[in-house]
């Protein structure tokens, strides 16, 4: 119970934050921080768990964006499941390792919601490749430290 | 829920991002506003659904030209029928034209003849092809006696040999019976001219040496107290020495009397008695 109730407010806090900081600060939409809570989650629960959290993470997230519905939940499916498949190979207390995931996971997310928006005809926003990467370098050093400092919330607890 | 799921994780993830696909397909649509997913499903049915088509066209195919046939086996008899009707009314015409060409030569001849002439159908043929009669539609009534000529635009057809009021029997030329006065139009060499019951007929009493070719035209001497003068008979198809004083003479003759189906009576050709 108190899993869920965790799993909740993680996903609420990290998609009202979102919000919250991208309606004030315009440049926050490159922070992508329930990308961030998917990839913790990824980090201790199983793929099953975590490819289903991170796909109601991510169609919150389209549903309160204006995306279309299903943008973020495919990217963010996918990568709860790669991040899941990711912990159980990699040694992630090393903090250049949680770097280098969450880099090519931002990358990825990036990358998914591209082809996404290509592959339905869509507009891609100007100068989207390098706010893509801009994205993925600038959520990597705050996610991966989020993601410790949880992680060592979780063992204090 | 998460327990049963647990051991299946890869499924979970391909049908979770299916759902999030379609989800996704459901609000896009393109420039004509058609959805993605509709687009997608149509794309990926179509062969489908163009091979189910070819296959209905070609079991409608099947059905309707190989197995179907009532319809074709009906409208085939139809078709016959009406083919047979069809030949039936072209050989009616035909007949009705020949007839009409053959009274037309006849009304030509009838002006050019300086005698009088009374215009006949030919109503039956002798069954038998021992004797060469023919049976006409004039009679008494119409003024036809015995012994009269018959003859139609190509020649001499017969004499008359029986009358009654409304018919007449004619003699046809043909028979091995018949005969008449003729003569070579290019020699002026007179003979009588007899039927063989054959198709052709045969001049006979022209001695040996005489001159007589293939070709030659035989007409009517007008000796015979029957036929008038220059009427003609027919064309010399072969001539040999006789084994007697007289030629054998093979004449085709120029009527042709298996189409034959009207003729003229000559009336009044000589003075009765």
């Amino acid at each position: 119970m108190i899993e869920v109730l965790k799993i909740v407010s993680i996903t609420i806090v990290a998609v009202f934050v979102q919000l919250l900081l991208t309606k004030h600060l315009e440049y926050f939409y490159l922070l992508d921080i329930p990308l961030i809570a998917v990839v913790y989650f990824g980090t201790y629960k199983n793929r099953t768990e975590s490819c289903i959290i991170g796909g109601i993470i991510g169609l919150i997230q389209d549903s309160i964006s204006g995306l279309p519905l299903g943008m973020n939940g495919f990217s963010k499916t996918l990568l709860g499941y790669v991040s899941a498949a990711a912990s159980r190979r990699l040694v992630l207390e090393r903090f250049g390792m949680l770097l280098g995931l969450m880099l090519v996971i931002s990358l990825a997310d990036s990358t998914i919601k591209l082809v996404l928006f290509l592959a339905a005809g869509l507009a891609t926003p100007p100068r989207y490749p390098i706010a893509m990467i801009l994205q993925a370098l600038l959520s990597t050093p705050p996610g991966a430290a989020a993601i410790v400092g949880l992680t060592k919330a979780d063992r204090w607890r | 829920m998460f327990k049963l799921l647990k051991p299946h994780p890869l499924l979970v993830l391909i049908s979770l991002l299916v759902v999030q696909l379609a989800v996704l397909s459901l609000q896009v649509k393109d420039s004509e506003g058609t959805t993605l997913l509709k687009k997608t499903t149509l794309q990926a049915i179509s062969p489908f659904l163009l091979g189910a088509g070819l296959v209905e066209k070609i079991l409608n195919t099947v059905w309707a030209e190989y197995i179907n046939l009532r319809e074709v086996r009906n409208e085939n008899e139809a078709l016959k029928d009406r083919i047979q009707q069809l030949i039936l009314e072209c050989n009616r015409n035909n007949a009705l034209i020949r007839q009409a060409k053959q009274w037309q030569s006849l009304l030509e001849l009838r002006g050019q003849l300086a005698f009088q002439t009374k215009p006949a159908t030919i109503i039956g043929r002798s069954p038998s092809f021992l004797s060469f009669t023919i049976m006409i539609d004039r009679g008494t009534d119409d003024g036809i006696h015995k012994d009269d000529p018959v003859i139609n635009a190509d020649g001499v057809v017969g004499r008359v040999i029986s009358v009654f009021p409304g018919t007449a029997e004619v003699h046809v030329l043909l028979d091995s019976d018949a005969a008449a006065g003729s003569l070579l139009s290019r020699t002026q060499l007179q003979g009588v001219t007899n039927g063989t019951g054959s198709a052709f007929l045969r001049l006979n009493y022209v001695l040996n040496q005489e001159d007589v070719q293939v070709g030659d035209k035989v007409v009517t001497s007008g000796l015979d107290s029957i036929y008038p003068k220059d009427l003609t008979i027919g064309r010399v198809v072969r001539t040999r020495q006789g084994e007697s004083v007289f030629k054998e003479i093979d004449v085709l003759p120029a009527v042709d009397f298996n189409r034959m189906e009207a003729v003229l009576v000559l009336v009044n050709v000589r003075p009765r008695i």
